[in-house]
């Protein structure tokens, strides 16, 4: 009876997730995530320089896209591209850490407003909606301005300010699925409240949640930049490089904005579209037979 | 010895435009070790209401009125049926469903859906959840059980994951099972095979079986005595061949005479109207359709009893 298969544990990632459905642009999406990730992890490997040591003020300072720094350098002597590639792990973490944050925070609450309901449901949603009628930005500035400006601190308030939407789209699943025969089996085998929410609606519900947090990071990323460009994000992200650029833009150093602001859009792109693709192949109302 | 499953003067009420709607009326029935009962009725009889009670499961607004006794082994419940029986669930009472490829969770292994169970009750004992689990799916027949266990619910057959959901219910190791339609998603070959199976568990492992249909054959092949339900009553109850060869109330004798088996119909008997409401205020709940019908069934009958342990539920064709 005993043979090598598995009987437990985590199902297999579908060879048709990976393939993102044969979608050409989410598949190009996924490749950009990819090489972006890759370049983040070998940063101190790949960058020819580094991203925070000056270079010679007398020679280095502005120098244009060229010679040994092929993106050029900034107002210290700089080179461009290894303060970008640095700046991608800085992006890139912030950005997963707040939306893994806000999901989990949004998961947790909606999963609890919608299998409850009643007075949970009340209290979890019209908090939500109270957090999402305030601008974002002007929250996250006034947040800001309270505490110390830590990259954890954004990372908290960036979550904290994200979590109504996958709240919401859990909550509207599980609506859905409470009342679904398997969720009754589970009661009548005396599963407590707590494991039938965890074990059985949640894993039934992510799928939607997942396309949002795909989706979310290259929202965040934007937002992160935003507040960097403000002057109040973490330091060495796209968003501060793009900031450090924009003050010498007119003086004719276009490749201090130029490159960043390329890398904010390429990842943004790249993000939405592997969402896109995820969403186009596990929107259940798409979603065709095994 | 008392039996394995008591149930005194249990009602079931849900809310409707006029204030609560009885939809059980005073059901009094008993399972014993290794019994089968079958609760018969047409849709809408309050058999499935009853099942739900005894599991705590009733849905949102349905109570349980006044003092139902509920007896599980040598356990007295009363007060609050739905609560004390929520604690049962699982480990002394458990539910099979009609359909299972909706009562599995389609994003889990069949396995682990077993392990849960074992692991929640502590019914592994000394080999382990894992090979518990094979034995269990072997126990019901399927062929390849790591296979099984390794499957998510749709790649499985409908006759394999009805098996599966017995399976999943047997694994905290209860004394009762109900089994509430199990096979109305199956086809006559699975089904006599599903029936047959869970005619077999309830001998070989002592446990009570309450079989809720509206399928005589089922009835016939898997349970030993049966009681027929209409508008929410008892209307008769017997040892299961003595019922079906000999039905005395007049809805029995209309639906087993509805009974394509045996070649001729011995008797043509047929209730003279569709299904409704019971006629309002007191009186026999089957008397608007019932083709004996007569002055006295104005009055409520009594479930008396008749010869050969059954009672039957009518001024006609009771004693």
């Amino acid at each position: 009876m005993e043979r090598n298969v598995p009987v437990f544990g985590l199902p297999p990632v579908p060879s048709k997730l990976i393939a993102l459905g044969g979608n050409r642009l989410a598949q190009f999406g996924l490749a950009g995530v990819f090489a972006v990730s890759v370049l983040a992890l070998l940063a101190p490997v790949v960058a020819p320089f580094d991203p925070m040591t000056p270079g010679d003020l007398a020679r280095d300072v502005l120098l244009p896209p060229g010679g040994r720094h092929w993106m050029g350098t900034d107002q210290l002597g700089r080179d461009v591209w290894s303060r970008l590639l640095f700046g991608a792990r800085v992006s890139l973490l912030v950005a997963l850490a707040a939306v893994t944050l806000s999901a989990a925070i949004g998961v947790i609450l909606g999963g609890v407003a919608g299998y409850l309901g009643g007075w949970w449901d009340t209290l979890v949603m019209r908090t939500a909606d109270v957090v999402l009628a305030v601008p974002r930005l002007v929250l996250l500035i006034a947040v800001i301005a309270l505490l110390q400006p830590s990259p954890a601190a954004i990372v908290l308030i960036l979550a904290l300010t994200q979590w109504p939407a996958p709240a919401r789209l859990i909550r509207a699943e599980i609506l859905s699925l409470r009342d679904r025969d398997f969720v009754q089996a589970a009661e009548a085998l005396g599963f407590s409240r707590r494991r039938i929410l965890l074990r059985h609606l949640i894993p039934n519900a992510l799928a939607p949640v997942l396309v949002a947090m795909t989706l979310g990071v290259g929202h965040t990323i934007i937002l992160e930049a935003g507040l960097s460009f403000l002057g109040i994000g973490v330091p060495l992200s796209w968003g501060e490089l793009l900031r450090d650029g924009q003050q010498r833009f007119l003086v004719g150093a276009w490749w201090l904005a130029f490159f960043p602001g390329v890398a904010i859009a390429f990842v943004t792109i790249s993000f939405n579209l592997v969402g896109d693709g995820l969403r186009d192949i596990m929107d259940p109302r798409q979603r065709s037979g095994p | 010895m008392s039996p394995l499953l008591d149930v005194q003067g249990l009602s079931v009420t849900v809310p409707g435009p006029d204030g609560p709607r009885f939809v059980v009326r005073d059901v009094s029935l008993s399972v014993d070790r290794g019994e089968a009962l079958a609760l018969v009725g047409e849709s809408g009889s309050g058999k499935t209401m009853t099942a739900l009670a005894l599991m705590g499961l009733l849905p949102y607004g349905a109570r349980i009125p006044g003092g139902a006794m509920v007896r599980v082994g040598d356990r007295e419940i009363g007060g609050d049926v739905s609560r004390e029986m929520a604690s049962l669930r699982g480990g002394t009472v458990a539910l099979v469903s009609q359909n299972g490829s909706s009562a599995l969770n389609p994003v889990r292994r069949v396995g682990d859906q077993i392990r849960e169970v074992l692991h929640t009750h502590g019914t592994a004992g000394i080999r382990g959840e894992r090979v518990r689990t094979l034995e269990l799916l072997d126990e019901m027949g399927l062929k390849e059980p790591d296979r099984v266990a390794a499957s998510y619910a749709h790649q499985l057959s409908g006759g394999m994951q009805q098996r599966a959901l017995v399976a999943v219910a047997l694994a905290g190791e209860p004394d009762l099972l109900i089994a509430d339609e199990p096979t109305s998603a199956l086809d006559a070959p699975l089904r006599v095979q599903l029936l047959d199976l869970l005619a077999r568990l309830g001998r070989t492992r002592r446990i009570g079986l309450l079989l809720i249909t509206h399928d005589f054959s089922a009835v016939e092949r898997a349970t030993s005595r049966v009681m027929v339900f209409h508008a929410g009553q008892t209307v008769e109850e017997g040892p299961t061949p003595r019922v079906l060869t000999a039905p005395r109330h007049p809805y029995t004798r209309a639906l087993v005479a509805a009974l394509p088996f045996g070649g001729r119909p011995k008797e043509r008997f047929a209730v003279t109207k569709e299904p409704h409401e019971p006629p309002p205020g007191p009186g026999c709940s089957f008397r608007g359709r019932c083709p004996l019908v007569e002055e006295r069934c104005g009055h409520d009958p009594r479930l008396e009893k008749v010869a050969g342990e059954r009672r039957v539920r009518c001024w006609v064709t009771g004693p």
